[in-house]
């Protein structure tokens, strides 16, 4: 499998907010996009899944293999999305139903793209569960969001968008809202993922370090437009672009000093709410 | 997973929603009851037993008419139990459909459609109760219809913008990327978590039906004549409110009791299905977050 973004253009409300971005991906690649917020990086995701809001205009081509997804009937789109391409947001506490039981949420997925009995459904919300490594899956999988700490959650919604087998999974900041040990442990899971199922990667995030972790290529996303595109260690040694070396200056910053940021965080409990 | 939330036993742990199913119970069991039995015929009027008090042979006393109140309580049930179930099916159905089309459809479609709503909500409701009901006379199904269509509304404009929110949410957004279709979106997360504010526009819509049948049939637009409804009864009494006030304590009693129950259950319906409620303090605890040993510590809260 190969994802392969060509010249994808996006318009919002007469402004061109992304800019002529192409990129691949190759078949079981964990590939990187970096950038400062604003950037263009969760539009990027959006448009390749084709879940721009309705008022974008979206030219260029995202193609995984030979399928040419942009401008496919949203219909037939759907059934792409969870089973071929799937995403991880940013906010494990608003990207989960605060009505519905984790378990549920899980296979939601598999429920959607095949037929599936309410027994078998169940004995895959645990192995799911547990193969993120989710503490107590058969017990948790009755749980509601709200019971869970946040680490949990982006567990379940990691379990969730593999639930399906995708062949690509599109994360979008996954670890920005948790906090720096859980953050370790997540990234760990992500690399995990992608080579046990031969699954492609395509990362979002505003920070180096984190990339470093994660990814063995990435893109730099400025103001809508891809600014540089290298392997990982390339950018960290010899960044090439004014905007890959202001972010790695960044990085080194928080690195050396007082704890990373662990990003916007709302009390244990009121998330989602 | 498969296991539903018991939502009457929580229902019934409150003391609202225990207050509220009672009496609700007690109203439809009258209703019931009035089909097959009243101590005595609700419209048989005998002027020498006028203004009885309450006694052995008529428990509750007698109107001006001498007809026996206790009988026409119970049988007037019947009319309220229609309009508060008839009102809020229609009220219902219409807020739902409406408000989904409102918000969840083309912009060309759903523009257009708040705005009509917007031009509906400023006609009174009563006002067109009362216009349809000097059109086609007055009966149940006007008052129902009237009443229905008129709260319907403004559920309708309610639920438009609840809908838009929990549209906007990113568990829709994530939903939609597992490959979710519209509908199966729009029915399993947005009609759910819309649902606690559905549930109490609807049950202040009913009270409010019921408030507006007693006014109809007060006004003399309501049930017709020869069937016993709370509001005719206090519409029959006002005049001597004064020398018997019993006579006007009973129906008004009856229609305040019902009014509260069912604003009542509404917010005891909406407690007991909110998980968040139900169970606030099941949350397991993570220890590799140190936001729950923070917790455990008892710091930060």
């Amino acid at each position: 499998m190969s994802l392969v973004v060509q010249d994808l253009v996006v318009e919002l409300g007469g402004r061109r907010v992304l800019d002529g971005v192409s990129f691949t991906v190759e078949q079981g690649e964990r590939f990187g996009i970096i950038g400062e917020s604003g950037s263009g990086k969760t539009l990027t995701a959006l448009a390749i899944l084709g879940l721009l809001p309705e008022q974008a205009r979206v030219s260029g081509s995202v193609r995984l293999d030979d399928t040419e997804l942009l401008g496919m009937p949203d219909a037939r789109l759907a059934s792409y999305r969870g089973a071929e391409l799937s995403m991880v947001f940013q906010e494990p506490g608003a990207a989960l139903d605060p009505l519905r039981r984790v378990g549920v949420q899980i296979t939601q997925p598999l429920r959607s793209h095949y037929r599936i009995s309410r027994r078998r459904e169940q004995e895959e919300a645990v192995a799911l569960a547990r193969s993120v490594r989710l503490p107590d899956p058969e017990r948790l999988v009755r749980a509601y969001p709200h019971e869970l700490s946040g680490g949990q959650r982006q567990r379940v919604c990691i379990a969730a968008a593999i639930a399906a087998g995708p062949r690509c999974l599109l994360a979008d900041e996954p670890t920005t809202a948790l906090d720096v040990t859980v953050q370790a442990e997540i990234l760990e899971l992500f690399r995990e993922l992608s080579r046990q199922r031969g699954m492609s990667l395509v990362f979002i995030t505003h920070d180096l370090a984190v990339l470093a972790e994660v990814a063995t290529r990435a893109a730099v996303l400025s103001h809508g437009r891809i600014v540089e595109t290298a392997p990982v260690q390339r950018l960290l040694t010899a960044p090439e672009h004014p905007v890959t070396q202001a972010l790695l200056a960044a990085s080194a910053r928080t690195a050396g000093g007082a704890p990373p940021p662990a990003g916007p965080r709302t009390p244990p409990g009121e998330e989602g709410r | 997973m498969s296991g539903r939330r018991r939502w009457l036993p929580a229902l019934l742990r409150q003391p609202a929603g225990l207050f509220s199913s009672i009496v609700l119970a007690l109203l439809v069991l009258a209703a019931a009851v009035s089909l097959l039995w009243t101590p005595r015929d609700p419209n048989e009027a005998d002027t020498a037993r006028a203004w009885l008090p309450p006694g052995p042979s008529f428990w509750l006393g007698t109107d001006g008419a001498g007809k026996d109140i206790v009988s026409q309580l119970l049988a007037g049930a019947r009319v309220s139990v229609v309009v508060i179930v008839g009102a809020a099916l229609v009220a219902g159905v219409l807020g739902i459909a409406v408000g989904a089309l409102a918000s969840l459809t083309a912009r060309w479609v759903r523009e257009p459609l708040a705005v009509l709503i917007d031009i509906l909500i400023a006609f009174p409701t009563l006002l067109i109760a009362m216009m349809l009901a000097a059109v086609f006379g007055g009966s149940l199904i006007v008052v129902v219809a009237a009443v229905g269509i008129g709260y319907g509304v403004s559920i309708a404009r309610v639920l438009r913008a609840e809908i838009a929110q929990v549209a906007g949410a990113d568990f829709i957004l994530a939903a939609r990327a597992a490959g979710l279709g519209r509908l199966a979106i729009a029915r399993r997360h947005i009609l759910p978590n819309v649902a606690p504010v559905f549930i109490v526009q609807l049950s202040l819509s009913a009270a409010l039906a019921l408030l507006a049948e007693a006014a109809l049939s007060y006004l003399g637009y309501g049930a017709p004549s020869g069937t016993p409804s709370w509001g005719r009864m206090l519409a029959q009494v006002q005049g001597y409110i004064s020398v018997h006030p019993l006579a006007a304590l009973w129906p008004g009693l009856a229609i305040t009791l019902t009014v509260l129950a069912l604003n009542l259950f509404g917010d005891a319906l909406r407690e007991a299905t909110d998980p968040r409620l139900l169970r606030p303090s099941a949350r397991p605890m993570d220890d590799a977050d140190p936001a729950d040993q923070a917790l455990r510590l008892g710091v930060g809260r």
